[in-house]
């Protein structure tokens, strides 16, 4: 019998497992919802996330009204906004709110979607600051999107570069062993004896701030992890009959690694890349929060939390949003990880 | 057990009013000083440090008068080319020198010297050209030509007497351990964290009575705030418009508003592209809304310039601001060449801290360049760093538009503009930072430098900047205010209109008279 065909048969088995996780249906859930956000940010933000508006700075998150001018129900906003003393002065007109309005043009996928379709808008001259907005007078819900876009291009190329080069040091260094694998274990030894974070800040000030530098040094900072994960399995894996019985058969090495090794250690690979989407976007917003990620006006979660803590006293909602986007995100891989091990886990079931 | 824990309470209770009355005064800065050799400092922070060690020969006081500090009395020669100053006696540095006319002759010839390369050089070099000791406490300082402002440039911090012993023996190491005869002594400089003055027992003058001073940098706003409200600093600088009215509603903190002299702008780096275009900077210009910045940004206070230097100047007249326009804005740049096809790319250097709201007035003058199609990334840095940046000669010099703020801080025009646009000035020689040079205005610059009559050097100023406004070296922003929270129980803090903060005469008061 080959591991392969029992691969297979337990497969609904773990899927079964996972779905009857109420943990992992809420980290499901979360992460959902961030790639729909991140999937179709401009349709959901009603404004541009960097159009800034004096007259609105550090606008708390607006209330609407259920009731119209004349009673009649439907949802309804008021004009807000602050005078030079900093006071807030609320307009007495109520503008409807709708959905599904035409508003700014936006181009989104590289060009590939083009629209001036936004999910709500106001039907008058005044913005509707669903979560406020920044000292800036930028709306916080259109930045958190676009930053939703940000948050998991950093994720997902950081998570691509940890894999491309940890996934083949660490089958290499398994499965041969000897001078290479001496010489990579020390060189991933070396990398892992700094905290993550220390590192993704040590190559940022090397390579320079930005987004692009900061999803490169995420994503080698996340190389030994993925390096030592994969020898590990490696190490046991060459080990078992099913290798041993292909290689007798004369499999040539290549073979061995791709069909037979590599397949049977995708497990902790996969928990592992949750998990690691997680740190990726925290380590992201780390070295935003510190001024060595993203520049502004860009929209980096850490980045508004960062600015929003010079606000925590006059306007906490500056900070609050981008915090707690950045903590359900992280929540959310965490905890899809965690299910992901507990149900792929050979042990169980 | 329950008078025990009573006997707790009032101990924790009576903790805070113990500390309040801390023989330190905990003063948090925006920055760090850079240097504190009087001379070399360039900032305000670092010349608020050096002002409490190292005195000057005559001050400029808070409301705007020119009297003698570490001069008696001083007369000129009927034709001014003289001025004969006759100091102070008995008078000793923190080190025991005597201070005297030896010491202020090595001083003032220090500052002009070309091996220190002083950015204040200006002030007296070319001007005066002769320092002569009369007698152990008289000098007679010679200039081929009146020169108007030269009480004036005495006032001046980079002018201050340092103790020419340490000085010559210290070496580099002296801007570390600044030696003078001011009310402080330099104690012990914590880089980053803060700088630790102790009272000087012998000084001449009223002593002070705070015993230690403690100049912080605290760069965040909100931390300075959140320090001066806990107590653990009992003066901050700059609070943010949005702080203001919330410490003020706090009946332990007091929010101090003083004008200031100083003027803040953008400069443009004219020595290369694409500001080398007159177009270019003239569109900058128009496509910022100050009076919006002043008004939203910094709530209020400060003030649209309308000239290169402020009011209340000897030399100010209004000369104009360039309006918000974003539609001659665009124009100028499509004539300059740069369309929504092939748009205007630019960096902008900002300091982070040193100014009020700094680095949200250049975001929200990044956000109005991008409404008539110039994409500006804003590039900070910490402000040794960034003055250094700031001051690269022309090859190395990699700025294009960068924001800083200029004080007149000795009340006279000329230390406004001669410093700032005299083409003698660029950087790295002084503080023409924009390599900005037209031979008409350094001919009236000079002029008014000798002039004797103040009704003539008011009108040479008034061409000076009019030349200034039509060549559009810098984005003319504002004057600030100076907002500071001083905790109540210091009395006689003085913020100065030159962004010097004054503690020699401060004290805490009692818990009784609070």
């Amino acid at each position: 019998m080959s591991e392969r065909n029992s691969s297979q048969q337990t497969a609904p088995r773990w899927r079964r497992r996972l779905l009857r996780n109420p943990l992992a249906i809420a980290g499901f859930a979360f992460i959902g919802l961030f790639v729909l956000v991140a999937a179709f940010a401009p349709f959901i933000a009603p404004y541009s996330p960097v159009e800034q508006n004096l007259r609105g700075t550090y606008v708390p998150p607006m209330r609407i009204e259920f009731r119209g001018p004349e009673g009649q129900p439907g949802l309804w906003v008021r004009e807000v906004s602050r005078t030079p003393l900093g006071q807030l002065e609320v307009g007495e007109e109520l503008y409807p709110l709708r959905f599904f309005v035409r508003g700014e043009p936006w181009s989104w996928w590289g060009g590939l979607l083009k629209s001036d379709l936004h999910l709500f808008g106001v039907d008058g001259p005044v913005k509707f600051y669903l979560l406020g907005a920044d000292e800036q007078g930028r709306d916080i819900l259109s930045r958190l999107c676009y930053g939703a876009w940000i948050s998991l291009s950093i994720g997902l190329i950081a998570v691509a570069i940890g894999l491309a080069v940890g996934v083949p040091v660490g089958l290499l260094s398994g499965y041969y062993g000897g001078t290479f694998d001496l010489l990579a274990q020390r060189v991933v030894e070396v990398m892992l004896s700094f905290p993550g974070i220390l590192l993704a800040i040590v190559l940022v000030a090397t390579l320079g701030t930005g987004l692009t530098n900061v999803m490169i040094a995420v994503g080698i900072a996340a190389i030994p992890v993925y390096a030592r994960l994969v020898r590990g399995s490696v190490l046991s894996l060459r080990e078992r009959e099913f290798v041993e019985a292909s290689r007798a058969l004369g499999s040539p090495d290549g073979r061995l690694l791709f069909r037979h090794i590599l397949p049977n250690a995708l497990s902790p690979i996969i928990v592992q890349s949750s998990l690691q989407m997680a740190v990726a976007i925290l380590f992201a917003a780390g070295l935003g929060f510190l001024g060595l990620g993203a520049r502004p006006p860009e929209p980096e979660w850490g980045l508004m939390l960062a600015r929003g803590r010079e606000y925590l006293a006059t306007a906490p909602h500056v900070a609050t949003f981008p915090g707690l986007a950045i903590m359900f995100v992280a929540l959310g891989f965490n905890l899809l990880g965690d299910a992901l091990r507990d149900a792929l886990d050979p042990r169980r079931g | 057990m329950r008078t025990k824990l009573l006997a707790l309470l009032a101990l924790v209770l009576a903790l805070p009013i113990a500390l309040g009355q801390g023989r330190t005064l905990i003063i948090a800065q925006g920055t760090d000083p850079t240097t504190l050799d009087a001379p070399l400092a360039t900032d305000s922070p670092s010349a608020t440090v050096v002002n409490h060690v190292v005195e000057t020969l005559f001050e400029y006081t808070p409301d705007g008068k020119i009297q003698p500090l570490l001069v008696e009395r001083y007369s000129f020669s009927s034709d001014r080319k003289t001025l004969t100053l006759y100091l102070r006696k008995g008078i000793k540095f923190h080190d025991g020198t005597d201070f005297n006319a030896e010491a202020v002759k090595f001083n003032l010839e220090r500052l002009i010297s070309q091996e220190l390369a002083s950015a204040f050089a200006f002030l007296l070099r070319g001007r005066v050209t002769a320092f002569e000791v009369v007698d152990s406490h008289t000098l007679r300082l010679r200039m081929p030509e009146p020169f108007a402002p030269v009480l004036a440039h005495l006032t001046h911090s980079s002018t201050g007497i340092q103790s020419p012993t340490a000085i010559r023996r210290l070496g580099v190491g002296y801007r570390d351990n600044p030696v003078g005869t001011g009310p402080y002594k330099f104690d012990r400089w914590q880089k980053g964290q803060f700088v630790e003055l102790v009272r000087n027992e012998d000084y001449w003058g009223r002593k002070p009575a705070i015993e230690r001073l403690r100049f912080l940098a605290v760069p965040e706003a909100a931390t300075r705030m959140a320090l001066v409200e806990t107590g653990q600093a009992h003066v901050a600088v700059r609070v943010p418009p949005q702080d203001v009215q919330r410490l003020n509603a706090r009946p332990e903190i007091e929010v101090v508003t003083t004008p200031s002299v100083r003027t803040i702008f953008f400069y443009f780096n004219q020595s290369k592209k694409p500001f080398d275009d007159i177009r270019v900077r003239k569109a900058i210009n128009h496509a910022i809304n100050k009076e919006e910045i002043v008004k939203f940004v910094l709530g209020g206070f400060g003030r649209v310039s309308d000239a290169p230097i402020s009011p209340g100047i000897f030399g100010y007249t209004k000369v104009g601001s360039y309006e918000y326009n974003p539609n001659l804005a665009r124009q100028l740049l499509a004539q300059a060449g740069y369309t929504a096809q092939n748009p205007l790319r630019i960096t902008i250097h900002s300091p982070n801290g040193r100014y009020l709201q700094d680095i949200r007035v250049t975001e929200a003058v990044q956000s109005q360049l991008r409404a008539v199609g110039v994409q500006a990334q804003i590039q900070t840095l910490e402000w040794g760093a960034y003055l250094a940046a700031t001051n690269q000669p022309r090859e190395r010099n990699e700025i294009q538009m960068a924001m800083l703020g200029w004080g007149t801080v000795t009340g006279d025009a000329d230390y406004g503009l001669y410093g700032l646009f005299h083409s003698s000035q660029q950087a790295p020689n002084g503080f023409n930072r924009g390599f900005y040079a037209n031979p008409r205005l350094d001919r009236v610059l000079e002029q008014a430098r000798v002039a004797t009559n103040p009704q003539a050097r008011q009108q040479l100023y008034r061409t000076a900047m009019q030349i200034i406004y039509n060549d559009v070296p810098w984005v003319f922003l504002h004057s600030e205010q100076q907002v500071t929270a001083i905790r109540r129980e210091v009395q006689g803090f003085v913020v100065h209109p030159t962004e010097r903060l004054i503690a020699s005469g401060a004290s805490f008061r009692t818990s009784a008279e609070r």
